[in-house]
């Protein structure tokens, strides 16, 4: 008895009738070794009930009631369209499932969009890092000059500035603590990508398990969310990477 | 001819930190009557209820963009002629063309330093 194998799972064995059936399905595929799709196993089933579809005579139309616009249906009919019925939702659902994840594979030669992502997501990183330098420069620059007021001026007038000496350097102090947000919001960050990576990894699989050659998915990030009904909508793209958008000397040459 | 720093000036971005650094830009650059609006209906209202001599707009917002924002400003007789500064992160060609197009007096692309906004606001208002 032939049996097919699921990756982690075995099936049932089909009925001896069946398995003839399934045998030269298998022939088919060259006696290729017991790694079925999801694609055969649903080939299978319908070849089969086909079959046995097939081979059912229906009853005599013979003394209908009058007035109906067409024979009773028994419940083996019933049964039988209830059949059909099921199997081909079953094989819309697979083939809507193929598709959506067809969607999140990349077309070839581009990368996908948790690439983009995390790139994003590095630029966030690497921006407000530049900018918390850029702050704590500028409050290290204040408290200096906090310092060389102290040592400029003489002992009466610092009293009659005292108050905002200690200020100035209050104030700087606060500034450059305030900018420890950017190590938290790095590490948040990680978390954010750590987990894209996991959902990739996941995403992968599906691919590979459905057998998905070639992907519809693009490789760019999703500026707007479904259901936008801005008409400039398209033209939101937000900020751009480093070389990517056109400088303000570009945009003042448009203006000049 | 010199900028009337006494003039209304309306700022609108839906991100409050960025109305803040706007706000104090303008006020450093002499400006002293400053009005802010977190969204572009907040703003005609405040449009169609005061006088602005300037208006320095953020492009996404939501639900109304700054696109459409000045497309409303450009389309009554009243505002047509307020000018009109679009200052975004947007900064793809076509964006400038499409502001270009819908009437925009100048474009600054973030992030910015208030040299930069000075001399676009000079150049659609005059020397400072």
């Amino acid at each position: 008895m032939r049996r097919f194998t699921i990756e982690s799972n075995k099936p049932k064995p089909f009925k001896d009738d069946a398995t003839e059936e399934t045998q030269n399905l298998d022939k088919a595929d060259n006696g290729a070794e017991n790694h079925v799709t999801l694609e055969k196993i649903k080939d299978a089933v319908t070849h089969i009930v086909r079959n046995e579809l097939n081979a059912w005579v229906p009853p005599s139309t013979d003394g209908e009631s009058a007035g109906c616009d067409g024979p009773q249906l028994n419940a083996e009919d019933k049964v039988t369209k209830d059949i059909f019925a099921e199997l081909g939702e079953i094989q819309s659902h697979i083939a809507t499932t193929r598709q959506e994840i067809a969607a999140l594979k990349p077309e070839e030669g581009s990368q996908s969009q948790f690439c983009a992502a995390k790139s994003e997501l590095q630029e966030i990183v690497d921006a407000t890092a530049r900018a918390t330098n850029d702050i704590l420069s500028e409050a290290e620059k204040v408290s200096e000059i906090s310092g060389n007021l102290t040592d400029r001026l003489a002992d009466d007038q610092i009293e009659a500035v005292r108050e905002d000496i200690e200020a100035l350097d209050g104030a700087s102090m606060q500034i450059m603590l305030a900018c420890g947000f950017q190590d938290l919001t790095g590490q948040r960050i990680n978390k954010v990508v750590n987990t894209l990576i996991f959902v990739e990894e996941k995403i992968n699989r599906l691919v590979e398990l459905w057998n998905i050659a070639d992907g519809t998915g693009s490789s760019s990030l999703v500026a707007t969310r479904a259901g936008d009904e801005r008409p400039d909508q398209d033209l939101l793209n937000g900020p751009q990477k480093d070389g990517e958008g056109i400088s303000q000397d570009d945009i003042d040459a448009m203006f000049a | 001819m010199a900028v009337d720093k006494a003039m209304r000036v309306l700022a609108v971005d839906d991100y409050q930190t960025m109305l803040r650094i706007i706000s104090n830009l303008l006020q450093q650059l002499g400006f002293r009557n400053i009005d802010t609006a977190s969204s572009g209906d907040e703003a005609l209202n405040k449009i169609s209820s005061n006088e602005y001599g300037l208006i320095i707009s953020d492009w996404n917002m939501e639900p109304m963009t700054g696109l459409q924002l000045l497309q409303e400003v450009r389309s009554k007789d009243k505002t047509k002629a307020i000018p009109f500064i679009m200052v975004t992160a947007e900064s793809k060609t076509e964006n400038v063309v499409a502001a270009r197009n819908a009437g925009v007096s100048n474009y600054i692309v973030k992030p910015f330093n208030a040299e930069t906004l000075k001399q676009k606001i000079s150049s659609v208002l005059g020397d400072f």
